[in-house]
């Protein structure tokens, strides 16, 4: 019995329920939007950072509300690509507000940078379980390659990137390799030695520069575009930072495209499960030393890809600026963001970058800070500011991965 | 002499014992009987104070135990032998016996309590000085017992003692739990080997799933269709 | 030929400071498996601990020099192991029943915290500091060969605390306990050893053998920077595990080895100094790829 009238009340309620998705989600995104802009503008205590704590506090009075918090739920699962689609609109909005604040957009993208390379320690802490002190140099091992390659020659950004990448994966697999039969302290323990290698080496031998490192990398460019040349777009004349700001913008959401990819697909089932007991897995006939592999190369291939982009943003590299203690820093960001967790991390990305710019006496006492930062999270919230949700078996996804 | 009153444990959000009641006279053997993963372990590792139970209580001479230390335990007098032995491999024999008595302080006591022990397994006094790790499973099973008995407890928990023994072997162990019972300790055995265990006990309890199903004498136990089914086919 | 003798010798002290360090690591994992990745900042702690110290002896008037040296000595030595069982309690206690790797990461951490409050809180602690204490300059020669007062010293004293340290833990009751507890955790409980007060003596144990190995270290070497630390602990962990990760014989093995590695690399390897470390490491792996759980390793075995 098809009664009509029922047909397009039903039509019109789905749309009424869409459009109030639409609507929860902009507002929403535009609040944390506006959160983070005025988090990363305020000067020391002003009326910006209260700004940015209104809606934090306005989130736990309103969190004990079950209607409005599962209307925001159902929006963002029903509506997730909007969603995505949305934040990304909002962030290519940012060098237009911060054209006269360089130093923001700088914030910005360094951010954004070192966001990828904790995406790629994730897979390895995270997911796998492996301990690697050796981030720093993975992204160090990027930015050399990048910088030798173009620097005097012929050779733009763009195959200094790819080599950064082979480069770098090639190293992630050394490592991996030569630790594949022994247990998780020894491959911290090569780890450590790859990454302190790495800056003995850089510091030292006369053809990475030494201790004065490497300068005048040249800009990527894009035709007749170079990237140290000022953007123009719709007759508004940005700062040459837009540029980074849009690569790495457009790098971000590939390493996240490619993060949540491969947590969703076997290979990340795979990881969790070498992380969570590697002899079951094995018995499981799963090939827990390709699983490791894996990750060791996939890993070190986020580090590279930001290695070479940062060199070409800076035009400078030296040794110190890829040491041991960023590891740590890197190490402190995947647990701050819950291990094995891709929001979190980038919240942890985001925090631990900005923070240091914040507090100036910070800089002080960074690393006593994000040594009592590290122990705080494990003591109090292992699972990270964020806690790992459980895996979802959304049977739609099983029908689109084919990884 | 030890009651075991309404204890519920958990293990993270799984109910591993629920609502288990037990009681042990003084002078008793007590057999524990259930399948693997019933939580006969767990019950004993309860009442030694490794496991904290959520509800219920337990009572040792009139002493509430449930939330004491272990330490505090074995002073009191309870002792336990573990399941697969439990002893320190690169520790001779003598050493594992010391530790037994940990918190003995008088050295004469301890060296009569070591004669005890000696004259009951002659041969953990040949091999006094061999290391723990060497002897045969045999051996360990008589060592475990043995320092078991250090303490000069009041009662003994032993958890499945035939474990992995030659069949020969377990009748030798059975034999020195019922003398060792003749000289005055109580005991509360846990085992799968229902039917040894039923041959030296006096009463039984059974124990599927973390709950007591059924309890009474041996005679009862072997009455019962359900358990003669179960566990006495073996 | 001389010159190598000599490179011996050199090798074999920078061995026994890197042998007593690695043995702190092997003790805290031999007995209670746990990575105290911060122990070398323990042991140069020690070092600052007793300057610090002295200092505020030296400022009573009516004590003589060598009350002072003997009671700052005493006193560092039990502050330092004060501060490794705090260390415990914070970083280690907590996470007993989780997965090493946890503790590894708290320790490295703590590490990062004591290097740089040494740096920020002691004064002018970035810079490196002299080391008030020092052996008697005697030396004797002989066909080339020198062999110090200090170098005897260090020996010596290294020799008593090995054999102080294994008159404790086999000889004595808690060391009994000790030993039960590392190699059988559940039995030792079940028998009534107390792991709250093991966890507490050992670590108490490891940090000040850790403070003594480091004021000898600023004795031989009269320095002492507060990140000296961060390489002598990966140095130091890399040779407990190349000895075999809980094996103390092992530590003083590996130790001794990549002192010996480190000092021939600077003498004989032109332009290697800087490189020193690269050698060490690269010994380590070769190590660890033929054998796996080290040279005197505790074998593992896998049923799989």
């Amino acid at each position: 019995m098809n009664n009509p009238n029922i047909k397009s009340n039903d039509y019109s309620q789905t749309l009424y329920k869409k459009i109030s998705y639409f609507l929860t989600i902009i507002v929403t995104e535009v609040i944390i939007f506006y959160m983070f802009i005025n988090f990363l503008s305020s000067e020391g205590i002003d009326y910006r950072l209260f700004l940015f704590i209104l809606p934090i506090i306005a989130f736990f009075v309103i969190r004990g509300n079950q209607k409005i918090t599962n209307l925001v739920k159902e929006s963002y699962s029903q509506c997730n690509s909007f969603s995505i689609i949305f934040m990304i609109l909002l962030l290519v909005f940012i060098p237009f507000l911060f054209k006269d604040n360089t130093y923001l957009l700088h914030i910005c993208i360094m951010s954004g940078l070192y966001l990828i390379i904790a995406l790629g320690l994730n897979i390895q802490l995270g997911s796998t379980g492996m301990v690697n002190f050796a981030f720093a140099a993975f992204f160090g091992v990027g930015a050399y390659v990048s910088a030798l390659l173009t620097i005097n020659s012929h050779f733009s950004f763009w195959l200094g990137i790819l080599a950064a990448i082979i480069i770098s994966a090639l190293f992630g697999l050394l490592i991996g390799s030569l630790t594949l039969k022994s247990t998780g302290f020894y491959y911290a323990l090569v780890t450590m030695a790859f990454q302190i290698i790495f800056h003995l080496l850089v510091n030292n031998l006369r053809f990475t520069g030494g201790s004065g490192g490497i300068s005048n990398i040249p800009f990527p460019t894009i035709g007749k575009h170079s990237f140290g040349s000022s953007l123009n777009i719709f007759g508004i004349n940005l700062p040459f930072q837009a540029n980074y700001y849009y690569l790495v913008l457009a790098v971000v959401l590939f390493s996240l495209y490619l993060a949540k990819r491969l947590y969703n697909s076997r290979t990340g089932l795979v990881w969790n499960a070498i992380r969570e007991d590697e002899v079951a897995a094995k018995c499981q006939g799963i090939n827990v030393n390709k699983g490791k592999l894996e990750a060791s190369a996939i890993g070190a291939i986020f580090g590279g890809m930001a290695g070479s982009i940062y060199a070409h943003y800076i035009s400078f590299i030296s040794p110190e600026s890829f040491t041991f203690h960023l590891s740590v820093v890197l190490i402190c960001i995947v647990i701050l963001g819950g291990l094995d967790n891709i929001l979190g991390v980038i919240i942890g990305a985001v925090l631990l970058t900005v923070i240091p710019e914040k507090i100036r006496f910070f800089a002080e006492a960074r690393m006593l800070f994000y040594g009592i930062i590290i122990i705080a999270v494990l003591i109090f919230k292992p699972q990270g500011l964020i806690p790992e949700r459980i895996r979802k078996y959304n049977f739609l996804n099983f029908k689109k991965d084919n990884i | 002499m030890l009651k075991i009153n309404g204890i519920t444990t958990r293990y993270g959000t799984v109910e591993i014992l629920r609502d288990v009641s037990l009681n042990i006279n003084e002078g008793e053997i007590v057999a524990l009987l259930g399948a693997n993963g019933a939580g006969k372990t767990t019950i004993l590792n309860t009442i030694i104070g490794l496991i904290r139970p959520i509800h219920g209580n337990i009572f040792f001479e009139n002493k509430r135990i449930e939330k004491m230390k272990t330490s505090e335990i074995i002073k009191a007098g309870i002792s336990m032998v573990m399941e697969n032995r439990g002893i320190f491999p690169d520790l001779n024999i003598l050493e594992n016996l010391r530790i037994g008595s940990l918190y003995e302080k008088d050295e004469k006591s301890i060296n009569k309590t070591l004669k005890e022990v000696y004259d009951l397994f002659p041969i953990l006094k040949e091999r006094e000085n061999q290391l723990a790790g060497t002897l045969s499973g045999g051996e360990q099973g008589m060592l475990s017992i043995g320092r078991g008995m250090m303490s000069k407890p009041k009662i003994m928990l032993l958890d499945e003692p035939s474990l992995g023994l030659a069949p020969m072997l377990v009748d030798g162990v059975f034999e020195a739990i019922k003398r060792i019972n003749n000289e005055g300790t109580t005991m509360l055995l846990v085992e799968q080997n229902a039917v040894k265990a039923l041959k030296i006990a006096s009463r039984g309890y059974v124990l599927q799933k973390g709950q007591i199903i059924t309890e009474g004498t041996v005679k009862e136990l072997k009455e019962n269709e359900v358990i003669k089914k179960a566990y006495l086919t073996i | 030929m001389v010159l190598v003798i000599n490179q011996v010798i050199t090798g074999l002290m920078l061995g026994i400071m890197y042998a007593l360090i690695a043995s702190g690591f092997s003790l805290l994992f031999g007995v209670l498996n746990v990575v105290q990745f911060a122990h070398a900042d323990v042991c140069f702690l020690g070092a600052f601990v007793s300057m610090a110290v002295m200092t505020f002896l030296s400022k009573i008037e009516f004590f003589p020099t060598w009350l002072v040296i003997f009671l700052t000595i005493i006193f560092a030595v039990i502050i330092t192991g004060i501060i490794g069982t705090i260390i415990e309690k914070i970083c280690v206690k907590p996470f007993r029943k989780s997965p090493g790797l946890i503790i590894l990461l708290s320790t490295v951490a703590v590490g990062f915290i004591i290097r740089e409050g040494i740096k920020i809180f002691y004064p002018s602690g970035a810079s490196p500091k002299f080391f008030p204490l020092s052996f008697p300059q005697w030396a004797f020669s002989m066909g080339g060969i020198t062999v110090r007062f200090s170098n005897i010293m260090i020996i010596v004293i290294a020799g008593m605390i090995y054999f102080l340290l294994s008159l404790f833990i086999n000889k004595t009751k808690i060391g009994l306990q000790i030993r039960a507890t590392s190699q059988n955790v559940e039995a030792a409980q079940v028998l009534g050893i107390d792991l709250d007060k093991i966890f507490m003596i050992t670590f108490f144990l490891a940090s000040t053998i850790g403070a003594v190995a480091g004021i000898l270290n600023g004795m031989y070497y009269n320095i002492v920077k507060f990140d000296m630390g961060l390489m002598g602990g990966i140095i130091g962990f890399s040779a407990a595990v190349m000895g075999g990760l809980g094996n103390i014989y092992g530590a003083i093995i590996g130790g001794l080895i990549l002192g010996i590695v480190e000092s021939f690399t600077m003498a004989f390897v032109p332009g290697g100094s800087p490189y020193k470390e690269i050698f060490a490491f690269i010994v380590v792996v070769l190590f660890l790829l033929f054998k796996p759980s080290g040279i005197l390793g505790k074998k593992v075995i896998e049923k799989v």
